[in-house]
């Protein structure tokens, strides 16, 4: 039985210890890039937005793919000017969450393609992480 | 006789002044320009790029150089010619290793155009595509056609790089005279190449290399209403860009352009 009562308390302070800790999402954006079709225009196959990001917060971008069954994936790239900054598809390894810290206040550039040049359905949810 | 010599006097003279007074791409310059570091080559880059129309000539030069200077220290660049992706650094669309490409983007930079460099290193199964939607009066010809289908990978990058210096050439055979930047930026926004637009508001939104003449007065009585007209258009990279101009009320992204880094 003290053993019992000891092992609920070692795991109350567990996930006590673990809901102080555990980081809270904040949501702030939701983009969602359908391509039906290719085009022979290259950047009528991408995603092109804008958005501010501010110093010191730590944003995570989250990539569902696959909605009503397209094929593609989506790869996105997080570009400050011409300088690429972050994406998910590092050579052949491809994340569906991918996390940035900010450490320049400004307006940055997401550009949204799909790989292989499939058609394609996704959302990409921009959350920060505190 | 007399009035065709005096003539003759004058351009030497002229051409001469222009040299003289800088006018030209200093022979340091030209080498950093064409040298295997990658941040010389950048350097050089912006500095040919301040010189606006005068740097064009020995640029559209070095179209006829085919060797290769493969660039070093790259680590923080992203070109066609990395050996290693480490997921971060500066995106270069260009085949830069290359003398005669390397000197393809400098020009499509300083004169907001888009000549075709940018196909060369595309996937096999783009080329032909690029080839039919970049230059449809090569395209169009039935026998071209018949030999583009009978042409090996290597052929047909062969041929847009070819095709590309063709049309830069084309277009300084039509546009040397009088040219300048400043117009160049106006003709490129007004354009109907959607890549010319966003390589005119990239530049007027990012740039820091110089446009003679282009002032805050200037923009507002010749270039706002374009570019709020292309604020409003489908495709998003144009119009996000130009609202993101229009947005900028203090006009911060004309102080960027300075020939002086200080």
């Amino acid at each position: 039985m003290r053993r019992t009562i000891l092992v609920v308390a070692f795991l109350s302070a567990l996930i006590g210890f673990n809901s102080v800790f555990a980081q809270k999402e904040i949501f702030i954006k939701q983009i969602e890039f359908k391509l039906e079709r290719v085009s022979e225009v290259d950047y009528e196959n991408e995603y092109f937005m804008t958005i501010k990001l501010n110093k010191g917060s730590n944003y995570k971008f989250k990539i569902t793919n696959h909605r009503d069954n397209y094929a593609g994936k989506a790869v996105m790239e997080l570009m400050d000017a011409d300088n690429l900054i972050l994406t998910n598809q590092l050579n052949d390894k491809y994340f569906e969450a991918v996390n940035f810290i900010c450490n320049k206040t400004a307006f940055y550039d997401i550009l949204i393609r799909y790989k292989d040049k499939k058609p394609g359905n996704s959302v990409i949810d921009i959350v920060i992480l505190q | 006789m007399k009035k065709s010599a005096l003539l003759a006097i004058c351009m030497v003279l002229g051409n001469s002044m222009l040299v003289l007074g800088g006018q030209k791409i200093p022979e340091n310059l030209l080498s950093d320009f064409i040298s295997t570091d990658w941040p010389t080559v950048l350097q050089a880059k912006e500095d040919i790029e301040n010189l606006e129309t005068a740097g064009i000539p020995q640029l559209m030069s070095l179209l006829n150089d085919f060797s290769i200077r493969k660039l070093e220290n790259t680590s923080d660049l992203i070109y066609p010619g990395a050996e290693r992706f480490y997921g971060h650094g500066q995106i270069v669309d260009y085949d830069i290793d290359v003398i005669a490409v390397r000197s393809g983007w400098l020009l499509e930079e300083v004169a907001f155009q888009n000549f075709g460099f940018t196909g060369i290193h595309l996937p096999e199964d783009e080329l032909t595509g690029f080839i039919q939607y970049n230059f449809p009066e090569f395209y169009d010809n039935s026998r071209n056609k018949q030999g583009l289908n009978r042409m090996t990978v290597a052929e047909k990058r062969e041929l847009i790089r070819s095709l590309s210096i063709k049309k830069a050439q084309g277009w300084w055979k039509q546009q040397s005279d009088g040219w300048n930047r400043l117009d160049a930026l106006i003709s490129a926004l007004q354009s109907s190449d959607e890549k010319r637009q966003v390589k005119a508001l990239f530049y007027i939104r990012n740039g820091r290399t110089l446009c003679t003449g282009l002032t805050r007065e200037f923009y507002q009585t010749h270039m706002e209403d374009i570019v709020r007209a292309l604020s409003k258009v489908d495709l998003k990279r144009v119009s996000e860009n130009a609202k993101l101009i229009m947005m900028d009320m203090d006009f911060e992204w004309l102080t960027m352009k300075s020939a002086d880094p200080s």
